[in-house]
C-alpha cells in the first residue's frame, strides 16, 4: 500500500502544520463557539419571559392546564388574558405584549372526542429574528404536553396549533436561532479552514514543489481534509453542547443521529473549501469568496433568520444549493422534532451528493501545473 | 534647511543593534566622505540590512552613535529621512504607473512643488538618457531599466546620500554596468553612495568597501589595499579569505 | 536516452514573449547552466521542462518522455529546486526531510548515501524549524529534498540568488560532488562568472538561447582582441574610452576596463597614448582572454539600449 504511505505522510504533515500554529488551532477551535455564545445570547435574551396573552374561549381544564404550563415556562409571561382576538391586533400596536395563544371554544371537548384540537399562536410578524422562535418554543411546549398524556405505545389525540404571523403572514416560525446560527458557524469555518490551508501553500510556493512530485492530486486534496474533521468535529462538539446546557435547546431525537449527520455536514463544508481554493491563488481572495459566497447569503437564504418561504423564488432555489438550508432542516429537526434518520433521507442524500460533487469538482478543477 | 559642513556623509561609532539576546550588529565604527561610494559587504544574516536600516533611521539602534547627512540617527531621525534616498532591493516602484507617475508620485512625499517635480524629472531623464521611457509603464521595463529609474526616484529630492540595497541582483550585465555609470555620476556630483551588493565584481569599483561577518564589521578599506594586503587577484577572493578566516577563527558554526 | 531534450518551446504571457523558440539538448551527467539576468527566460524554460508549466508550442521530453503526456511518470525522476525557498517552514528539517521522503515511498535512512554529504552539514540542526535557518542552511536542506529519491535529473533555478559569495561557493562544491551519482543538473544563474563552474552553458537573453558551448568553447569563439586596461581613475579611464573614435565597447570590470575596437587590428600603445594625451596617467594596458560576461555582452551589444515597444 504504497498511496497508503504517501497519504500517512502528507496527513501527518497537515498535523504538524495545525499543532505548530497553535494560535490558528485556538482560533479554530474557539471562534466557533463564541460566535455561537455570543449570536446566541443576543438572539435568546429577546426570548426569555416575552410578555404573552391568552384568549381562552374554552376555559375548561384542559386548556387551563396548558395556559399554566406555558405562562409559567421560562420562555413567556402571562401579563393579560383578553375576551376576544380582536383586541390583540391593539395590544400588539401598545407593545405590551409579544405573543398571543388562542384557545378553541370547544378546546377540550373535541381533543377527547375528535381526538385533535387547535391553538391558534399569533406573533408579531415584524420581529423577524424573535418571533419564529416564540412560536418554536410555544409550540415544543405545546408537543411535549401532549407526548406527555399520550401513551408511548400509541398515538392518541394531539393539537394542531395553527401559526399566524401578524403584519408579516408568510412569516413561519418553524427555525431556532441556535441551530441556524450553529450551521452557518460549522459550514464558515470548515470552508475557511480547507480554503486557506491550501491557498496558503499556493502563496509560500510549497505548492510549486508538492507539484513537482508525482504525488496525486486526489491525495492532496483529501489529506487536507482529514486533519480538519477532526477540528471541526471538536468545534462543532462544543457548539452542540452550547446549544443544549447554555441555550437549552431541547434534543427531542437522538444525539448519535445528529453527530452522524454533523459529521456529514462538516464534509461538506471542508469539501466546499477545497472547491473555493481551487478558484483562489491568495488567503485573502480565498477568504473573500468564502465569505461573500457563504456568509450572507447562509444569513438570509437558508431560512436561519428570515424564512424563506418569503423570498422569492429564484432566491429560495438559490437557497437550496446551499449545504446550510439542508442541515438546518436536519437539525432543527432532530433538536426540535425528535425526527428519526428515515424521515430526513432526503435531506441526508442531499449533503452526500454534496460533498461528493465538491469533493470531485475540486480535484478536477486541481491543476496539476501552475497556472 | 542649511546645516554645517561635516567631514563626514555618514560617522558612525559602536553602533549596536540587539534583538533580545541576539546581537545583530555588534559595535560597528566607520566613517563614510562625501561624494564617496562605499561597499557594505557581508554574507546573508551578517547584519549588513539591520546596519542599514539604522542609517536610514527606521530601526532604532541599541546604543553607539551615528551621524548621517548631520544627523543624529537617534534624535533625529524625522528631519534625517528628507537628506537621504533609499532603494531596496523590493519596493521600489508602482508597476500600474508610467516612469514619469513614479518620480511624480515620490517627489510629491518629499515635498516638493509641481514645478520642482517637473524640472527635476526632465533634469534627471534627461541626465541618465532615460527620456524615451519617460511615458512607459513601469510593468514593461525590463528588470535593469526598473532598478534605474527607481535610482532616479530616490535622487528625485537631492539626497546628499543615498543608500542602495542590492540594485543590481538579477540585472543583465551591461545595464548593470549603466547603472554602475549613473552611481559614478551621482557620487561625482557630491552624492554619497552606500551600496550592498553580492557581486564581486562590483565591490571592486567601490572607492573603499567595509565587511561585515556576523554583525561585526571586519574590515573597512579600499578595494586596492585589501587585494595587497591579502595578496589575492580579486575582492571575490578577499571576500571568501575573509569570511572563511573569520569563520573559522571564531569558529562560528552557521547558526 | 537524452535525459533533457527541448525544441522549438514557445511560451507567452500575455504579449511578452518569454520564451522564443527556444532548443536545448542536455547531455547524461552534464551539469549544463542557463546564464542570463532576469527576464531572459530561464525560469519559464525550468519550470517547462519540470513539468511545471504547459509551454505554448514546441516539445520536450526528460529521460525520453514527453512533458506534457507524460508528466506522471516524469515527476518521479527528477527533482526540482525552486528559486524561493519552498520548504515548509513551520516544520523542521527533519520533518521536511521525511515528508518528501514519505511522497516517494521512501525514507531518508533508504537513501541516506547520496545526500549525506550534504545533509551531515545541517545534521545537528535536525530538529530545527527550517524557517529558523540561515540562508546557506536553507539551500542545503532544500537541496537535500529534491535529493531525497535518487532522482535522475535535477532543475536548480537560481540557487544563488541573492546568496553571499561564500554559501555560493559552497553551493557549486555540492553541485560538483553530484556528478559522480551521474545525475543530469541544469541550473539557471544571473551571475555570469558561475557559468565557468558548468560543463556547458546556454546563454540566454529576452527569451533566446544566444549560444550553447562550453565555457571555454564560448572564450575561443570571442571574435576580436579583447584589451584590459587601467589606470588609478577607471571612471575616466571609461569616460575618455567611450569619447575614442575607434572604440566598439568599452565595459567596467572591477578595477579594470575592457575594451575592444572597432578595427581588427590595433597597437595597444595607440590606445595609451591616446589615454595619456588625454589627462590620465599611469595607463596601463594589457590583451587578456575574454570572460563569459564579455562574450554575454558582446551578444546582446545590439540589446543594450531599451527600446519601447
Amino acid at each position: 500500500m504504497k498511496n497508503f504511505k504517501i497519504f500517512k505522510g502528507l496527513v501527518r504533515k497537515e498535523f504538524l502544520h495545525i499543532l505548530r500554529d497553535w494560535r490558528s488551532l485556538t482560533m479554530l477551535l474557539g471562534i466557533p463557539i463564541v460566535l455561537v455564545l455570543l449570536f446566541g445570547s443576543v438572539m435568546t435574551m429577546e426570548i426569555k419571559d416575552a410578555n404573552i396573552a391568552v384568549v381562552d374561549h374554552a376555559k375548561d381544564h384542559d386548556s387551563k392546564e396548558l395556559i399554566n404550563l406555558i405562562s409559567t415556562s421560562e420562555f413567556f409571561k402571562l401579563v393579560k388574558y383578553l375576551d376576544t382576538s380582536d383586541e390583540i391586533d391593539e395590544e400588539f400596536k401598545k407593545g405590551t405584549i409579544r405573543m398571543a395563544f388562542v384557545f378553541d371554544k370547544d378546546f377540550g371537548y373535541k381533543l377527547h372526542h375528535e381526538g385533535h384540537a387547535q391553538i391558534q399562536l399569533i406573533a408579531d410578524g415584524s420581529k423577524i429574528l424573535t418571533s419564529p422562535s416564540l412560536i418554536s418554543y410555544g409550540k415544543i411546549i405545546i408537543n411535549k404536553h401532549i407526548a406527555s398524556k399520550n401513551p408511548p405505545s400509541r398515538a392518541g389525540y394531539y393539537i394542531i396549533p395553527t401559526v399566524r404571523m401578524m403584519y408579516n403572514k408568510n412569516l413561519n416560525g418553524r427555525y431556532m436561532t441556535v441551530p441556524g446560527i450553529m450551521s452557518t458557524v460549522i459550514l464558515l469555518v470548515g470552508a475557511l479552514m480547507t480554503s486557506l490551508s491550501i491557498t496558503k501553500e499556493k502563496e509560500l510556493g510549497t505548492m510549486e514543489l508538492l507539484l513537482s512530485t508525482p504525488i496525486n492530486r486526489f491525495l492532496i486534496m483529501f489529506a487536507k481534509i482529514v486533519p480538519y474533521l477532526i477540528t471541526s468535529f471538536i468545534s462543532a462538539l462544543s457548539i452542540i453542547w452550547a446549544a443544549k446546557y447554555v441555550f437549552e435547546v431541547p434534543v427531542s431525537g437522538s444525539m448519535g443521529l445528529l453527530l452522524l449527520n454533523t459529521v456529514l455536514y462538516i464534509l461538506t463544508a471542508l469539501a466546499l473549501g477545497l472547491l473555493i481554493s481551487t478558484f483562489a491563488n491568495s488567503q485573502l481572495t480565498a477568504m473573500m469568496i468564502t465569505m461573500t459566497l457563504l456568509m450572507l447569503p447562509t444569513e438570509v437564504l437558508s431560512g436561519m433568520t428570515f424564512p424563506t418561504d418569503s423570498l422569492p423564488v429564484v432566491l429560495q432555489w438559490l437557497g437550496k444549493l446551499l449545504p446550510s438550508t439542508w442541515f438546518n432542516i436536519i437539525s432543527k429537526g432532530i433538536l426540535l422534532q425528535g425526527a428519526k434518520g428515515g424521515s430526513l433521507f432526503f435531506e441526508t442524500t442531499i449533503l452526500v451528493v454534496m460533498v461528493m460533487v465538491f469533493y470531485f469538482w475540486s480535484v478536477i478543477r486541481f491543476k496539476p501545473r501552475l497556472q | 534647511m542649511s546645516q554645517p559642513e561635516k567631514a563626514y556623509s555618514i560617522s558612525v561609532e559602536n553602533l549596536t543593534k540587539k534583538f533580545d539576546d541576539f546581537v545583530a550588529v555588534d559595535k560597528i565604527t566607520f566613517n563614510v566622505k562625501k561624494g564617496e561610494i562605499f561597499g557594505f559587504l557581508g554574507a546573508n544574516g551578517a547584519g549588513k540590512t539591520t546596519a542599514m536600516r539604522m542609517l536610514i533611521g527606521v530601526l532604532e539602534p541599541t546604543s553607539g552613535k551615528g551621524e548621517v547627512a548631520g544627523f543624529d540617527i537617534f534624535k533625529n531621525s524625522r528631519k534625517l529621512k528628507k537628506h537621504i534616498g533609499y532603494m531596496s532591493q523590493k519596493f521600489s516602484l508602482y508597476d500600474d504607473l508610467t516612469a514619469k507617475e513614479n518620480m511624480r508620485f515620490f517627489g510629491g512625499i518629499y515635498g516638493l512643488t509641481n514645478k520642482e517635480i517637473r524640472n527635476r524629472t526632465k533634469e534627471l531623464l534627461t541626465h541618465f538618457g532615460m527620456e524615451h521611457i519617460e511615458k512607459e509603464r513601469v510593468s514593461s521595463l525590463p528588470l535593469g531599466w526598473k532598478q534605474k529609474l527607481a535610482f532616479c526616484t530616490a535622487l528625485m529630492h537631492k539626497p546628499d546620500v543615498v543608500f542602495l540595497d542590492e540594485p543590481t541582483s538579477g540585472v543583465d550585465p551591461s545595464i548593470r554596468r549603466q547603472f554602475w555609470e549613473m552611481i559614478y555620476e551621482t557620487a561625482e556630483g557630491g552624492v554619497t553612495v552606500l551600496v550592498t551588493t553580492h557581486n564581486m565584481d562590483e565591490a571592486e569599483y567601490c572607492h573603499r568597501i567595509s565587511m561585515m561577518v556576523a554583525g561585526k564589521m571586519i574590515t573597512v578599506d579600499t578595494p586596492q589595499n585589501l587585494k595587497d594586503k591579502y595578496k589575492l587577484e580579486t575582492m571575490g577572493e578577499v571576500f571568501l579569505h575573509l569570511a572563511r578566516g573569520y569563520e573559522k577563527e571564531h569558529a562560528i558554526t552557521a547558526s | 536516452m537524452t535525459p533533457i531534450s527541448a525544441e522549438n518551446i514557445v511560451m507567452n504571457y500575455g504579449k511578452v514573449k518569454a520564451l522564443d523558440a527556444v532548443s536545448l539538448k542536455v547531455e547524461k551527467g552534464e551539469l549544463f547552466g542557463l546564464i542570463g539576468p532576469d527576464g531572459a527566460g530561464k525560469t519559464s524554460l525550468i519550470k517547462i521542462l519540470g513539468t511545471l508549466l504547459l509551454a505554448n508550442s514546441g516539445t520536450a521530453e526528460i529521460e525520453g518522455m514527453d512533458v506534457v503526456k507524460q508528466y506522471q511518470n516524469i515527476r518521479r525522476q527528477i527533482g526540482y529546486m525552486p528559486g524561493k525557498f519552498s520548504l515548509y517552514q513551520d516544520l523542521t528539517v527533519e520533518e521536511n526531510l521525511n515528508f518528501y521522503a514519505s511522497i516517494f515511498g521512501t525514507t531518508l535512512e533508504e537513501n541516506y548515501d547520496l545526500i549525506k554529504d550534504i545533509y551531515k552539514q545541517i545534521e545537528p540542526f535536525k530538529k530545527r524549524r527550517a524557517g529558523k535557518l540561515s540562508g546557506g542552511m536553507k539551500q542545503k536542506l532544500a537541496l537535500s529534498c529534491a535529493l531525497i529519491h535518487k532522482p535522475k535529473v535535477l532543475f536548480l533555478d537560481e540557487p544563488t540568488r541573492g546568496v553571499d559569495p561564500v554559501s555560493r561557493q559552497d553551493l557549486w562544491d555540492m553541485l560538483q560532488s553530484l556528478k559522480k551519482d551521474n545525475i543530469t543538473i541544469l541550473v539557471s544563474t544571473a551571475y555570469m562568472e558561475e557559468a565557468l563552474l558548468c560543463d556547458r552553458i546556454s546563454l540566454m537573453d529576452h527569451g533566446k538561447i544566444l549560444a550553447t558551448n562550453s565555457p571555454d568553447g564560448l572564450i575561443a569563439n570571442f571574435e576580436k582582441p579583447l584589451y584590459a586596461i587601467r589606470s588609478g581613475n577607471s571612471f575616466k579611464v571609461i569616460k575618455k574610452l567611450k569619447d575614442y573614435e575607434h572604440a566598439n565597447s568599452v565595459y567596467p570590470f572591477g578595477d579594470w576596463v575592457h575594451y575592444t575596437d572597432k578595427r581588427d587590428t590595433i597597437d595597444p600603445l595607440e590606445i595609451k597614448s591616446y589615454l595619456e594625451n588625454n589627462d590620465t596617467t599611469n595607463v596601463e594596458i594589457k590583451q587578456i582572454k575574454a570572460s563569459v560576461e564579455d562574450c554575454y555582452m558582446s551578444l546582446t551589444s545590439k540589446n543594450q539600449n531599451y527600446e519601447p515597444a
